[in-house]
């Protein structure tokens, strides 16, 4: 298990504060919660107006909250040609305004991991993306630990837990500790970056009520975070640790990429859904000679998404994409990163329409012979 | 550097200079291009590729044509293949186009020193070579013998006529050899009829103290990695250099991996030894 972070501060913050903090939040920040609309939760930017339907309730939003850091598009930049006094040609190009300082709030573990994972990508390497640092510059996240996990959560499988603080500035922690969906009437609210600490001590948090931890529960707190940390995760409890990186390499021939691809609908969902499924496109939009550059989510399901002007495919058919979704979350990043890339959010698992999913496809691999 | 140079995916504004015809029926143009903000003009080496586009329209990563040791403005060469390509072939001189690079690795020249080089090219596929071609003769001291040899469908489709017709075969201990599948009806083509790899395997380069660097459309890549070791080229002697489709150029959009290898950053040289430890889906 990964080492745990050292606490920078320890806050309490009680529920019925959690409205007055998020409108606080709202006046300085974009601020991104879990929020029901039409009975379904999902992972929203919310205006002061909309903080009364923060819903803390389900575990899985149907999104992750990565649009939080990664815009499903984002402009890059605004061109616009015109022309000069003497009838010649120029053309101004300009780079994406910066937004406010956002908060990203009630984020799950697991999603806040992949902020981290997802960030190493962006952030190390021959190049940077300054556009991608300078969003993650501004932005908060504000975790918070899984009480009862869900069935098909399984980030136990990797380094993670339910508790687990990885990407994240602040945890919050139900004062009742796991078991229960209700948590109590508070939250521990610990913060493990200095940018968590400044958080807990700002003025939005102080309007919220959150207050210094009372007198004589440190243990208390100690015991509940533990307990959140080694709380089992049911479909991680089936699958065990993701152990398929190396046997991969031999399996890229394999016949089974052929028959587990063969009722994939090539829908998306999986990869919009997924927390750690980073890949973008970039494209123009625009009239008249002015208009934006922007990326967008992209999906290596996609039929286009390798297809080269002239025709080229290296990846014609389904049985090439669905294995380069699995060998890249389950084998190239690992070789590049050192790590699997996935969470064990388990929104593949729920989302999947033909059951097509990272847990099936980890089970099957062990049983497949080289 | 300017304010857009700061961000990575934000392109210099360039301009096109000069637009050149390739090819009799027109399907290959080379654009001379300069950045209009002096600062922006990057520094390139053999193998590397930039990023040019049509704002409005789109990005294409294409390989870049003229040697570092010519400066810029740089040589583009780009064959009308898709949306981005073919707007371009559209563009007129004096037309704004966004620029962006250098991406990718380069070919390990300075190891190469002492050595024989033979250049083997396909088509329009001469441009990323011709690059490399042009720095190793602006260094002519470093290596020993240098063959080009280079073939096309039909004499109008060679490439870069006036280095392959005049100036390469000007250099000193240069060979160029030339080759075309098909002459032309007019019968003005006195020169080789015959594919590449055939072609090679008939002059057959000696292997000894040399290293091999062939690009050109895939079969023709195929078939030449197939010939040079049966003339005795190690997989460590030969080199090529790879394209797929790609969005940032940088290894961060997930687009152009080949297993566990991006193009864009890992690539686009790879020796043939290199080529072998990737999974077969390029």
């Amino acid at each position: 298990m990964a080492q745990s972070p050292v606490p920078k501060a320890t806050r309490l913050v009680k529920k019925v504060g959690l409205g007055a903090w998020l409108t606080a939040l709202a006046a300085d920040n974009d601020v991104m919660a879990p929020v029901t609309v039409d009975g379904k939760p999902l992972f929203r930017w919310i205006g002061a107006g909309e903080v009364g339907q923060l819903d803390l309730a389900a575990v899985h939003t149907v999104n992750s909250p990565k649009g939080g850091v990664m815009p499903q598009t984002e402009p890059m930049l605004t061109y616009s040609a015109v022309q000069d006094g003497s009838g010649g040609k120029t053309l101004d190009i300009k780079p994406a305004a910066e937004d406010r300082p956002a908060v990203l709030f009630g984020v799950r573990p697991c999603d806040a991991a992949a902020i981290d994972l997802v960030g190493k990508v962006y952030l190390t390497g021959e190049f940077t993306d300054e556009q991608y640092q300078a969003r993650r510059d501004r932005t908060t996240v504000v975790a918070i630990a899984c009480a009862a996990p869900a069935k098909a959560c399984f980030c136990t499988s990797f380094d993670l837990n339910p508790g687990a603080a990885r990407g994240a500035d602040v945890v919050l922690y139900g004062r009742s500790g796991p078991g229960s969906v209700a948590e109590g009437d508070a939250y521990y609210a610990i913060a493990y970056t200095e940018r968590g600490e400044a958080f807990l001590g700002g003025a939005a948090a102080k309007a919220a009520g959150v207050s210094d931890l009372p007198a004589g529960e440190r243990d208390k707190l100690e015991k509940i975070v533990a307990a959140f940390r080694g709380l089992a995760t049911p479909l991680g409890k089936k699958l065990g640790k993701i152990d398929v990186a190396d046997k991969l390499e031999g399996l890229f021939e394999s016949a089974y990429w052929e028959k587990v691809s063969s009722r994939c609908l090539s829908c998306a969902t999986c990869t919009f859904v997924c927390p750690t499924c980073y890949c973008f496109g970039v494209a123009d939009t625009g009239a008249g000679g002015q208009g934006v550059r922007f990326r967008y989510w992209d999906f290596c399901k996609s039929p286009q998404f390798m297809l080269m002007a002239g025709g080229h495919d290296p990846r014609p058919a389904k049985k090439n994409r669905t294995r380069q979704r699995f060998l890249h979350k389950l084998n190239y990043h690992h070789n590049r990163c050192g790590e699997y890339l996935c969470v064990g959010c388990g929104r593949c698992v729920e989302s999947c329409p033909v059951g097509l999913h990272l847990p099936l496809v980890v089970s099957d691999v062990r049983g497949l012979q080289p | 550097m300017s304010e857009s140079a700061r961000k990575l995916l934000v392109p210099e504004v360039a301009t096109i200079l000069e637009i050149r015809d390739e090819t009799a029926n027109g399907d290959t143009k080379t654009f001379k291009v300069q950045v209009d903000n002096p600062e922006g003009a990057f520094k390139h080496l053999p193998g590397q590729c930039a990023m040019i586009s049509l704002f409005g329209v789109g990005e294409v990563m294409i390989s870049i044509t003229s040697s570092p040791t010519r400066g810029w403005p740089l040589e583009l060469c780009i064959k009308r293949a898709g949306r981005v390509t073919g707007a371009l072939h559209d563009a007129q001189i004096g037309d704004k186009v966004g620029l962006r690079g250098p991406y990718g690795n380069v070919f390990p020249v300075e190891d190469w020193k002492g050595k024989n080089l033979v250049f083997i090219a396909g088509g329009f596929a001469l441009a990323p070579v011709r690059c490399l071609i042009d720095y190793c003769l602006a260094h002519r001291d470093w290596f020993k013998h240098i063959d080009i040899i280079y073939g096309a469908r039909s004499p109008g489709d060679l490439c870069f006529k006036s280095d392959i017709f005049d100036r390469w075969t000007k250099e000193r201990d240069t060979t160029v050899s030339l080759t075309v599948d098909r002459a032309d009806e007019a019968g003005t083509w006195k020169g080789a009829v015959g594919f590449v790899p055939a072609f090679v395997e008939q002059l057959k380069p000696s292997p000894k103290d040399t290293i091999a660097i062939t690009c050109g459309p895939p079969i023709m890549i195929k078939f030449v990695l197939q010939v040079l070791p049966k003339l005795g080229f190690t997989d460590e002697q030969t080199f090529t250099t790879l394209e797929l489709k790609m969005q940032c150029g940088v290894g961060k959009c997930g687009r152009c991996n080949i297993g566990d290898k991006y193009v864009c950053v890992d690539g686009p040289v790879f020796n043939l030894s290199q080529i072998k430890e990737l999974p077969s889906e390029f």
